[in-house]
């Protein structure tokens, strides 16, 4: 096997199909070998975990809170009676 | 729920509305062009649920549905904006970053190379940085400058993948896309982050 079959700069663009389990088996496989002989695509792939993991973190603090009471209003009034 | 809402359960609306205005208005956001459209788009929303609730038929999740209502009033407000105003700069910004490579081609070994297309300049090991750095709240604003800076479908598909954690198939029904078009963007979206955090952390690590 040489790495020959998917050059890094192809490996990289397959990462998130890869991470989504969207690949058949055959390129799974091919990534999977890849990354058996290729430690910067080990990093890279690394890179991507830790840019998700980051992102999972931000905070909505920009967004206002809710106006609820208008809606609240408008709720009881569409479902009023039932309850 | 449903049943809840539909009974009139005035905490289950609450919780409801707390749960997702947040995600919807910043999914609003990237369709309209102000603040103030986006909180209308959201309102009106709200009451179409209500009102819809009755006829929802439950072909897809309540989360869904809500969504689905928002991206339709969000996506019609803002082609009526566009129709409006002249063709921005930014649009000519959005083609040129939904297609070609998203890690820099200086960055791997030229064609002619014995081994073209490997590694020339690797990826950095930032990930190895202890956590309460890569969870910083500096970091989480070198994140959110980058995602600001993507274009609108790309923010939306990672705000509500890696922001919001929603699954795959909830972000196609919500936004009316396809699965390998959602992979697409996310993939486009990732990297870009991706690549700021490395520049980000850069002086911090030692290249390998």
């Amino acid at each position: 096997m040489s790495l020959g079959d998917l050059p890094c700069v192809d490996f990289v663009e397959l990462a998130t199909e890869y991470l989504e389990g969207a690949l058949s088996v055959e390129q799974r496989l091919v990534m999977e070998r890849h990354l058996a002989f290729c430690a910067p695509c080990v990093d890279y792939m690394e890179q991507m975990r830790a840019t998700i993991a980051a992102t999972g973190t931000l905070r909505e603090e920009d967004v206002p809170e809710p106006v609820v009471e208008p809606l609240m209003a408008a709720f009881r009034a569409l479902t009023n009676g039932r309850s | 729920m449903l049943a809840l809402l539909r009974a009139g359960d005035e905490n289950a609306f609450r919780g409801l509305v707390g749960r997702y205005d947040r995600a919807m208005r910043r999914l609003a956001l990237s369709f309209v062009a102000s603040a103030s459209v986006a909180d209308e788009v959201v309102q009106e929303t709200w009451l179409a649920v209500i009102q819809g609730l009755d006829g929802f038929e439950g072909r897809s999740s309540l989360k869904t549905w809500m969504f689905q209502i928002l991206v339709n009033r969000a996506r019609s407000r803002g082609a009526r904006e566009q129709r409006t105003t002249p063709m921005s700069s930014l649009m000519a910004l959005d083609a040129s970053v939904e297609e070609g490579p998203t890690v820099d081609p200086d960055r791997f070994l030229p064609a002619g190379h014995p081994v073209a297309g490997y590694w020339a300049l690797t990826p950095n090991r930032f990930f190895e940085l202890p956590e309460e750095r890569l969870l910083a709240e500096e970091t989480s604003r070198v994140v959110a400058e980058a995602i600001a800076r993507l274009p609108s479908r790309q923010q939306q598909v990672i705000g509500l993948r890696d922001v919001d954690g929603w699954e795959a198939e909830e972000v196609c029904a919500s936004l009316g896309i396809s699965a390998a078009n959602q992979r697409v963007l996310l993939h486009r979206a990732r990297a870009a982050v991706r690549a700021e955090l490395e520049e980000y952390f850069a002086a911090e690590v030692v290249n390998a």
